[in-house]
């Protein structure tokens, strides 16, 4: 790989080195986060339902919104703008209702049996923290987070067409991997490997999540083409039915009925296996409300959700959702990135190859500081150690930042005032954690030698964690792994089963990242060898 | 039943597929000490590669609609190819031999689960 200071590359290859390395190391932990996050909200329901003991109900198919959810808005939102409730599935087992209140989407659990609200949850859990961090890292103001993720994903395509590019014997090397042979080397393979065989994988995954959020990055063309009119854009797009609040009380009819009306609908469309998503009322209290009925896309690969449109005071039908060419495109990629449809195999090898991408990152990472080395330490520089730092920090920390938001998750008491806040401060105090600790352990001490000192000991603090999850889930909620395997809650005992395949990993890595402080003839031995 | 046999056998022959198209390759068979093989055993192996991934894209096409299987084949292929390239180094003749079970028992599970649809 090209160091900043050689000469002006001159091939293509070179060119292509050069920027594989840099879009590498400046955008590496991102990429990281994106991608963890990512192969996290793979199971973000499961997940949902570790960190939310309350919501551990049986599946029920009797979920109601006039009976259940219905009852619990009107107490709850009576005079809220929007009404939104989310049916059961076999992933996601309670009715989840949702309402606006000052602006903020509010949501709580219901029972699908009874109707009965659930205790509040007090987190996020995976849909509403690890998921969302994925998409947007949490930066709401002005779309920043979607526009970072936007940067974010035209490098990953970059790296991907450079990495190509920079790979001598592609076809050659298909299958190559050495963990004999030096580090280096074994780190280059896999690294390689990872990247070869799994690349449709990451164009697909990368370019389709570029596509999902096309409607925030057109919006400056948008403006340009609709000026005042650009709300106007998304409803010819979508076909969607809207009309004005009337200002006059009305009465909501049976919503009910008009789930039934909608299912016959997409029955005689063709779609004769059709259950419902989740049902939106826009001013639910308003004579011109407006009831939208959304179907699961549990049996197709496009997200689409062929809305049904009705009169909330008096049931009428207004209208199915009609989309656009370019809307169905945007929507089969949705459906390709997100995997809404029930497809068991094919979510567990989404997360399966999700991880691998994060093991490419991360000896990428691991593969730029260990070329630079030999020559920065001759130079006397020590930027190297601070990339080492944001490598391990960026990885491994983010690892151990996650399985301490778990624990923290066990530890809070349920009444705690703001426990999803304190919970998510967890996360990000612990992540800074590890960044400062691999800062001091690069810069300050007796083993700043010791690269791999940092990654080592992060990855058995993370062992530890994984296991001390496992554990307190069991102590804390009575609903240890062999109560849950005999009750058949494969969410909780597969999240727990993860968590200790996860130790058992870490502890590993931690054994790969045995004490070496390297030589200074030895790495440039290295640095020739793999040239 | 009739699915989880398409699966199952999409899976196999697609980790069978890649063990196929490593041992023909002459730099894995050279870095492995395996016998050099004459041109035509080469060409039998890759023939056999490129019909267990025939097979393996067939399973998962009968299992699923054609846009399930594409998607589920090429994440196939890219696993079971990482699975192959990590295990290779430590334990070879395991990962040889289960590469020939894998290739017999995915053949007999396609076959199973034609018969049920």
């Amino acid at each position: 790989m090209t160091d900043l200071h050689d000469n002006q590359p001159g091939s293509l290859r070179q060119a292509m080195d050069y920027l594989h390395s840099w879009a590498g190391v400046i955008f590496g932990a991102l990429l990281f986060l994106v991608f963890f996050m990512g192969t996290l909200s793979v199971f973000d329901a499961e997940i949902d339902s570790w960190m939310m003991p309350s919501t551990r109900v049986a599946p029920n198919d009797a979920a109601s919104f006039d009976r259940h959810a219905r009852v619990q808005l009107e107490q709850i939102a009576p005079g809220s703008r929007q009404w939104y409730a989310l049916y059961p599935t076999d992933r996601q087992p309670t009715m989840r209702i949702g309402w606006r209140e000052n602006g903020e989407f509010k949501t709580r659990h219901l029972d699908p049996a009874t109707g009965a609200l659930l205790p509040d949850v007090g987190t996020k859990g995976g849909t509403g923290f690890f998921f969302p961090f994925h998409f947007m890292f949490h930066i709401k103001w002005q779309d920043v987070g979607y526009w970072l993720l936007a940067l974010v994903g035209t490098a990953m395509l970059a790296l991907i067409v450079s990495g190509v590019i920079i790979h001598k014997r592609i076809f050659t090397d298909f299958f190559t991997f050495r963990p004999g042979k030096s580090a280096h080397r074994a780190t280059l393979d896999l690294h390689a490997a990872c990247a070869v065989l799994l690349l449709p994988f990451h164009f697909v995954i990368t370019l389709s999540g570029l596509i999902i959020f096309m409607f925030i990055y057109f919006k400056p063309a948008v403006a340009l083409i609709y000026g005042k009119e650009a709300p106007n854009a998304t409803t010819e797009m979508f076909k969607q039915v809207t009309r004005a609040p009337a200002r006059e009380p009305g009465q909501l009819a049976s919503v009910d009925a008009m789930v039934a009306e909608a299912r016959a609908r997409w029955t005689a469309a063709g779609m004769p296996d059709s259950a419902v998503r989740n049902i939106s009322i826009a001013n639910p209290g308003d004579k011109h409300a407006i009831v939208q009925v959304l179907r699961r896309p549990h049996d197709m690969m496009s997200y689409e959700t062929f809305t049904v449109y009705f009169d909330g005071s008096t049931g009428a039908w207004l209208g199915n959702q009609s989309l656009v060419p370019a809307a169905k495109v945007q929507r089969f990629f949705t459906g390709l990135h997100m995997i809404p449809f029930d497809h068991w195999w094919l979510r567990w090898l989404y997360f399966a190859l999700g991880l691998a991408s994060c093991v490419m990152i991360a000896t990428g990472s691991i593969l730029w500081v260990e070329k630079r080395r030999p020559k920065h330490e001759r130079n006397g520089q020590r930027g190297y150690r601070f990339v080492n730092a944001i490598g391990a920090a960026g990885t491994v920390g983010v690892l151990l930042a996650t399985l301490a938001m778990l624990v923290a998750n066990k530890l809070l008491p349920l009444d705690l005032a703001h426990r999803a806040t304190i919970e998510q401060s967890v996360f990000f105090a612990a992540w800074i954690g590890t960044f400062a600790h691999a800062l001091w352990r690069g810069f300050a001490g007796r083993h700043v030698r010791d690269l791999r000192m940092p990654w080592r000991e992060q990855a058995w603090a993370s062992a530890a964690l994984a296991v001390l999850a496992v554990i307190l889930n069991g102590a804390m909620t009575g609903d240890h792994l062999l109560v849950t395997l005999a009750r058949g809650d494969w969410a909780v005992a597969g999240t727990d089963l993860m968590l200790l395949f996860t130790a058992l990993l870490a502890a590993m890595s931690a054994r790969k990242l045995a004490p070496r402080e390297v030589e200074h003839g030895a790495a440039q031995r290295m640095q020739e060898s793999s040239a | 039943m009739t699915a989880a046999a398409l699966w199952w056998s999409s899976w196999l022959t697609s980790f069978a597929a890649m063990a196929a198209l490593c041992a023909q390759a002459p730099t894995m068979r050279s870095r492995m000490a395996w016998p050099k093989h004459s041109d035509s055993q080469r060409a039998a192996i890759a023939t056999s590669a490129v019909a267990l991934l025939a097979l393996s894209f067939a399973a998962a096409w009968r299992a699923d609609s054609a846009a399930f299987a594409s998607v589920l084949w090429l994440c196939e292929l890219g696993a079971a190819g990482l699975l192959l390239i990590i295990a290779l180094p430590y334990k070879p003749t395991w990962v040889m031999n289960a590469a020939f079970i894998s290739a017999a028992s995915g053949i007999v599970l396609f076959a199973i689960g034609m018969e049920g649809q």
